[in-house]
Order: C-alpha cells, then structure tokens, then sequence
C-alpha cells in the first residue's frame, strides 16, 4: 500500500476534530451575541454592530499549515510536527462595528469577560504599525481545549473592505495570484484603509459637534 | 527589508529567466534546475543572490537555495512538481 501524503492524514484529521471545532464556533458567536446585545438595543439609527462566525475550511487550513513551511512543501520525515490544532482560527467571529466609540465599548466588553481575560491579544496593525483591529485567540475548556477559537473587533468599513479585498487578493487564480505582495497595491490597500480610518474619525467628530443636549430634542 | 531593495533582487532573478511558482513561493529556473524560496530572496543580500544565480552546479540535478536546507524528502517533493 503506498504511504499516505501528509495532506490526506491531515484532511482526516480535521474531520474529526470538525464537531469540535464547530462547537467552539456556535459556543464563541452565542456568548458574543449575548454579551453585546446591551449594546445593540441601545445604538441609534446611524450606529451599527453585526457578528458574523465562521469554520475555516479544510483546504484553507492545510494551506495555512503548509505556508508556514519554506517551499510551502510538507517535510514527510517531519510528519508528526504537523497539526491542524496548531492552527489559531479554525473557529472564528469577528464583530464588525460602527463607529469606533461603539467598537472601544464592544471591546473592552468583550475583554473583561472571564472566559476571555486570559486569551492571547494579537491585534492586525497596517504597514506603519497603527493598529486596525483588535484579535483575540483562545480555549473553551470545557469543550476539552483543544481547538483554538478567534475572534475579532473590527471597525465595520474595513471590515467590509477586507471581505472583498481578501477574496480578491489572497484567494486568487492564476495569474492574479501573488497580488498581495505587488508594492503598489500594499500602498493602495493603506491607503484605503487610512482613508476609511479618517472619514470615521472625522464623522465621529462631526456628530460630536453638532449633536443637540438631550434636553434640546424634540 | 525596503521595497526597492527586495523588488531589485527579484528583478535580478527575472532577468537571469527565474519565474515564480506560486503554488511553492520558489523563483524557478526549469533549464539551470536551480530553485530559490522567497524567504532566501528576502532575506540574503543582493550580491549572494548574484553569485547563486552564476554558481555553476555541473546540472547535477535540481538546486534548491534556502534558509534551512531542504530534507530529502522535500526535495523529492520538489523535484516531482517542478518536473
């Protein structure tokens, strides 16, 4: 019989752990909902907060693994290093909100919930360093700890940028692919997200200033 | 690294006919069996990158140039993909 690929034994695995990781998602987006639903009664029409969960999916994951390797090639006398548990995100939810004084208190919600006070902190920065989003990685124990969940706080237009940006860019075929990396639209990927940055901080600001007290409304 | 620096390397690799495999990230040169990964572009200076391109390998089979030395396994993966 020939020798299975490290590809095949990994598929495999994943399927197993497959229930479990989708536990660890329908358990991540449950306690997120209900954690931020005092959030979402209060907003007002132009405030927005949405939770969206995903299960990353088996070939993904494989390519993942694989990157991590020079050559993106498996080392088969290396087969027992490999894992799909090593992986940070097999269950994910990310918490797009709008505008950033909502997502600050999404966020620190979020944060000081107990299960979550000892996940890693690993925030997406851009290519100055100025961090864009907040992530979080961790365990549920009582689902066994093996699969490690993710979850983010992303403001919602870049959020909804990279939806389509990541498809275009990271998940491209044939001779699209190697995108991400061409100098020119790395700047322009900034670009529109310092650009979503500042018209938030500046709509912020606008409604800050033009706000009425309470007491003015009619 | 700068952009300039990187991107005048990979030129460098362009021009001496390396094309990119983006299913492995190796810069691949089918007619010298010489393969770079991009982390060896990245990360070695431009003059070593210069002298492995001319580096003469007698076309004992394939040369693949990285960080950490490929097992023997991976480079029978290698060789089987890139023909």
């Amino acid at each position: 019989m020939p020798e299975r690929k490290i590809e095949d034994l990994l598929r495999e695995k994943y399927f197993d752990y497959l229930p479990e990781i989708c536990r660890a998602v329908w358990q991540l987006e449950t306690e997120i909902r209900h954690l931020t639903l005092p959030i979402k009664r209060s907003l007002v029409h132009y405030e927005q907060l949405v939770v969206k969960s995903r299960v990353k999916e088996c070939e993904s994951a494989l390519k993942t693994l694989r990157s991590k390797e020079e050559g993106n090639t498996f080392d088969p006398e290396k087969a027992e290093h490999y894992s799909i548990l090593n992986l940070r995100d097999l269950a994910g939810v990310r918490v797009l909100v709008f505008p950033r004084g909502r997502l600050l208190e999404a966020d620190q919600i979020l944060r000081e919930y107990e299960p979550f006070k000892n996940w890693n902190s690993d925030p997406i920065k851009d290519a100055g360093g100025t961090e864009l989003a907040s992530t979080y990685h961790g365990f549920f124990q009582e689902d066994g700890g093996k699969v490690c969940a993710e979850y983010q706080v992303v403001p919602m237009l870049i959020g909804l940028f990279w939806e389509v940006e990541h498809s275009a860019m990271y998940k491209p075929i044939g001779w699209a692919k190697g995108i991400e990396n061409d100098p020119e639209m790395r700047n322009l990927r900034t670009g529109v997200e310092s650009s979503l940055s500042h018209f938030e901080e500046e709509f912020e600001r606008f409604v800050k200033r033009n706000s009425l007290p309470p007491s003015a409304e009619f | 690294m700068h952009w300039g620096a990187k991107m005048k390397k990979k030129d460098m690799l362009w021009e001496a006919d390396y094309r990119y495999n983006f299913d492995r990230d190796l810069f691949v040169n089918r007619v010298a069996r010489k393969a770079f990964s991009l982390e060896f572009v990245d990360d070695k200076p431009e003059e070593e990158i210069r002298l492995r391109i001319g580096e003469n390998t007698n076309g004992n089979g394939w040369m693949f140039y990285f960080n950490s030395p490929p097992s023997e396994g991976v480079k029978r993966e290698l060789e089987s993909v890139l023909g």
